[in-house]
């Protein structure tokens, strides 16, 4: 049997088929059957069922991940893989869950390697990899239409086909969904985050003969999210428009498997992808000398008090300080005066990024004891904007890795993995983990893992160069630019310039673990340390910008996913998680919970009817506890050769608090009822 | 179970021979295609008979016919005389039995017990396994309804090669682990590699039907053996010698092990060695 033929357990923690108790790292596994339990519209919220992570909607509607939460706004110390291609974006080193390419019907399952798993997959596979798997289309043979809907203006749909051909099988599938947000009225005014994002996700796999595979994937997104105003804004001027996100995703990837004989086989990838993301929004800009709507809100964006901000150190307070004294403010402030009109203007916060990957990776099985993987990469990312980077930067890397694990008796298994870099921004790294799986008896394991990892800083905070440009002013200023402020295109005053000299963060952890089966049951449970040093976690945003490594944090904890199968239709999920983190700056430990569980039960009544429930705590995010209850009803019956699924489904929060912010509210419960027809 | 086995009979046959021997030996014909297995087996029956038997060339002259898989079991029919199917399909046994045959047979494949037994032992967390059922299985869909263990089976019935695929994509993220019964139409070399590539894409390990199975790269399964076939043919045997009559048909009672260690490892299943795995099948209740 081929080896990319052979069954595989967990496939994430060193790139090669292992049976869990022989993983150098703790792995949580959802399997489709485990998200249809869930009953998760929204791919992001089945992670909850990972013990230590979080997955809460932190900015209106975009959802932040973490494994080992510390910052709110930044799933950017985590991997995530859709079918091997990063998700992890080079331009502002983050993890778009809402427009990623793939509906969560589309997903066969994910597994999560909890921990660093850098010495596997590089920088920024920092605190765990998230690996999502799509379904084999050689594994789908009916085609799906479904509608659901509920109150929050929740509207989603799908459709997806599948079919096969004499050598191989394709599958594709549309999907659109849309809601609210959360509840509204926020403080007496409607909270401007609503979403529609719509998927492509098609994959076509061929069987060229015993001995190679090729496998096609393209797909794309496409979104319009609602943005909630930046409170930097609101404090100088009044939003005409709210900012809306839109954005447009693409990639295309394709894969040949070759196995030379039964223990050696060779895998090359290459994929390319491509992002844009553009925020639009329209502020009236208040007279800073005044606080009042009138034109001389023009003179924020005047060449003027660019200049003197720029002389004043990038100093905010200092700027308008000495602006009190300079003529030349004086003058434009003056020529403002001449214009009867508010200052208004349209900007836009956009972004480009392309990423093409090209990776090589064999695996060879020597003997019963030894397998070793290892492989080549070489990655090119290029990011343009102006208004993060006011132009296009390129960062290219070379990449080596090895993981090797051997038997080295019969009931102990080492795992040895490193993988070296270099690239343009950050040098050469690398990143070594040492894994020690001891079988104890027939279903025990042990095992100690240790690790290193490093997160590279992305692109942006290296190269920042930031310029928020008035697009579209409002008469007279669109026709008379560069009189009345002082050049034409006209910039916000306030920019910030990266000084290129940030570290890579790191991140050392170590962690005792034991993974059993009893009957009907199965157990992981770990403790762990981890330090996380050199982090950069200060602001970085076009308002307050402090670029430094002086950032710390340290984790320290116990973690337990249980499994149990009382009877043939019952299933009990129980994950829990207790943290201790200390960290040198607060809002790295925003997303902390010292507390976190999930419970989830589904029970099959019938052949028809099944139900499930799940029980979700975060004690606390930002010194809010999350604590949820889901409750989902389902019913399937066949009419001829035609499958129905019919189902409800309630998220009901046990408390009034807000999720990590103040304005994030769930008052009211979500209920959507859905319709499936499988032909 | 099997070595447990093996001894209580040989004790009970110990027991008998004395005054077996004394009795004459009973004369038999057996039908089955030529080649090393119908050798070996006759010569083991030459060997090993208690009562003796002498192997009649002629079929009209033998008491007892004995017809070793489907084929030989139809051609032996038309003779009209008390028949012994060995590894022979169940479905064929039952259909010759409608027709008022005078015949019984050791059933092609091993009970669905044991092999479920084996699955506990070897896959504690199993808790759902569907089991799939053509025209020819050497288990029916009644059987599976019947079943009372700690497992939930879900019979997952397939009128032909065709059907196969489709059945496994729709209904194997289902289960737990999927369990095969011999079935010559089913389960041949040209649908291995369907079955089981589906089977690892879904991270669902198959248990049975053969050794042939799990050398292929099923998990594990209990066969029937040359040697098995041999020692139940002989109790068969035993019962005709005493009675004049034939013994029910079944499965055989002392299955052999087979397990693939590669793929049992993979699926973390818990399996050591293969002595201990029998040894926990022994007491298996």
């Amino acid at each position: 049997m081929p080896l990319a033929d052979e069954p595989a357990m967990v496939l994430t923690p060193a790139r090669v088929s292992q049976p869990q108790s022989e993983a150098p790292a703790s792995v949580t596994v959802i399997d489709r059957n485990l998200i249809e339990a869930s009953g998760a519209r929204e791919l992001y919220e089945v992670l909850r069922l990972v013990p230590g992570m979080s997955a809460i909607k932190v900015d209106g509607n975009v959802p932040t991940v973490a494994y080992h939460g510390t910052q709110a706004r930044d799933s950017r110390r985590m991997l995530v893989l859709l079918d091997g291609r990063s998700q992890y974006q080079p331009g502002l080193a983050r993890v778009n869950w809402n427009d990623m390419p793939v509906d969560i019907r589309d997903v066969e399952r994910i597994e999560v390697t909890r921990g660093p798993a850098a010495a596997a997959y590089g920088a920024n596979a920092f605190t765990a990899v998230i690996n999502i798997i799509t379904r084999d289309p050689r594994d789908i043979s009916k085609h799906t239409l479904a509608v659901q809907g509920g109150n929050n203006a929740i509207r989603d749909g799908y459709a997806s086909a599948a079919g096969r051909t004499d050598a191989g099988a394709w599958r594709a599938s549309l999907s659109r969904r849309a809601d609210d947000g959360y509840d509204e009225p926020f403080e007496g005014s409607r909270l401007n985050d609503a979403k529609r994002v719509e998927t492509l996700n098609g994959e076509w796999v061929r069987e060229l003969d015993a001995r190679n595979t090729l496998i096609m994937q393209a797909g794309g997104s496409q979104n319009r999210l609602e943005r909630q105003q930046e409170g930097g804004v609101q404090d100088i001027g009044i939003y005409q428009q709210d900012p809306v996100q839109k954005g447009q995703r693409a990639f295309a990837s394709l894969q040949w498997q070759h196995a030379f004989d039964q223990h050696h086989q060779l895998q090359i990838t290459g994929y390319g992808q491509y992002t844009r993301d553009v925020t639009d929004f329209s502020v009236c800009y208040l007279d800073p000398l005044t606080g009042q709507l009138g034109p001389g809100g023009g003179v924020l964006f005047s060449q003027e008090l660019r200049e003197l901000y720029l002389e004043n150190g990038r100093d905010a307070g200092a700027t308008f300080a000495a602006a009190q004294s300079d003529p030349d403010f004086a003058n434009r402030y003056a020529t403002l005066q001449s214009v009867n009109a508010p200052f208004c203007a349209a900007s836009a916060l956009d972004i480009e990024e392309e990423r093409y990957d090209l990776e090589i990776q064999d695996t060879l099985q020597m003997g019963d004891r030894v397998r070793l993987v290892s492989g080549l990469n070489l990655r090119h990312d290029r990011v343009s904007s102006d208004s993060y980077l006011s132009g296009t930067y390129d960062n290219v890397s070379y990449r080596a890795f090895g993981n090797l694990a051997v038997d080295l008796l019969r009931p102990v298994t080492l795992n040895l993995g490193g993988y070296w870099e270099r690239d343009s921004i950050s040098g050469q790294h690398f990143s070594p983990r040492l894994g020690l799986n001891w079988r104890a008896a027939p279903g025990h394991s042990l095992r100690y893992v240790f690790s290193k990892a490093l997160r590279t800083p992305d692109i942006y905070e290296d190269q920042a160069h930031t310029n928020i440009r008035a697009r579209e002013l409002s008469p007279p200023f669109s026709g008379n630019t560069e009189a009345l402020l002082g050049w034409a295109p006209a910039n916000f005053f306030i920019t910030q310039t990266s000084p290129g000299t940030l570290k890579p963060e790191r991140i050392r952890s170590w962690e005792l673990g034991y993974y059993g089966q009893f009957p009907g049951l199965e157990l992981d449970v770990r403790y762990f340390q981890e330090e996380l040093t050199d982090l950069l976690s200060h602001a970085l945003n076009p308002f307050e910008f402090e670029p430094n490594n002086e950032g710390r944090v340290d984790h320290q904890g116990t973690e337990a996913q249980l499994s149990w199968r009382p009877g043939v239709d019952h299933l009990l999920r129980l994950t829990g998680a207790h943290i201790h983190t200390r960290v040198n700056k607060k809002t790295e430990g925003r997303l902390a919970a010292r507390d976190s569980a999930s419970a989830l039960w589904a029970w099959q009544l019938s052949q028809h009817w099944g139900l499930s429930s799940a029980y979700y705590l975060a004690n606390d995010y930002n010194d809010n506890v999350f604590e949820r209850l889901d409750l989902q009803v389902r019913f399937r019956h066949r009419v001829v050769d035609t499958e129905l699924e019919w189902k409800g489904v309630v998220q009901h929060a046990l408390n009034k608090e807000p999720a990590v912010f103040e304005e994030n509210r769930y008052q009211e419960d979500r209920f959507w009822l859905g319709l499936a027809v499988r032909i | 179970m099997k070595r447990q086995g093996r001894l209580i009979l040989l004790l009970w046959l110990a027991w008998l021979a004395p005054s077996l021997c004394a009795q004459t030996p009973l004369p038999v014909h057996v039908f089955a295609e030529d080649g090393p297995f119908r050798d070996s087996f006759m010569q083991a029956l030459d060997v090993a008979a208690i009562p003796p038997i002498t192997q009649v060339a002629d079929p009209k002259q033998a008491e007892l016919l004995i017809a070793i898989g489907d084929q030989a079991f139809r051609r032996a029919q038309k003779l009209h005389k008390p028949l012994l199917g060995v590894y022979v399909s169940r479905s064929e046994v039952t259909l010759a039995q409608r027709k008022r045959c005078q015949c019984e047979g050791i059933w092609a494949g091993v009970a669905l017990h044991d092999q479920l037994a084996m699955l506990e032992i070897m896959m504690p967390l199993a808790r759902r396994v569907g089991v799939i059922v053509g025209p020819q299985s050497a288990w029916t869909p009644g059987m599976v309804q019947d079943y009372q263990g700690r497992l939930g089976l879900t019979a997952l019935p397939v009128s032909s090669v065709d059907e196969l695929g489709d059945r496994l994509r729709e209904s194997l993220a289902r289960f737990d682990a999927l369990l095969l019964p011999v079935d010559g139409q089913l389960f041949g070399p040209g649908t291995a590699k369907l079955v089981l590539l589906t089977s690892y894409r879904l991270r669902r390990p198959v248990f049975g039907p053969d050794r042939a199975y799990v050398q292929a790269g099923s998990a594990a399964s209990l066969y029937a053996s040359g040697s098995d076939l041999v020692a139940e043919t002989l109790v068969h045997l035993q019962f005709f010698h005493s009675s004049k009559r034939l013994r029910r048909s079944g499965f055989v009672h002392t299955p052999t092990v087979a397990v693939n260690e590669h793929v049992a490892s993979s699926f973390d299943m818990v399996f050591h060695d293969i002595d201990s795995l029998r040894e926990a099948l022994e007491v298996t209740p």
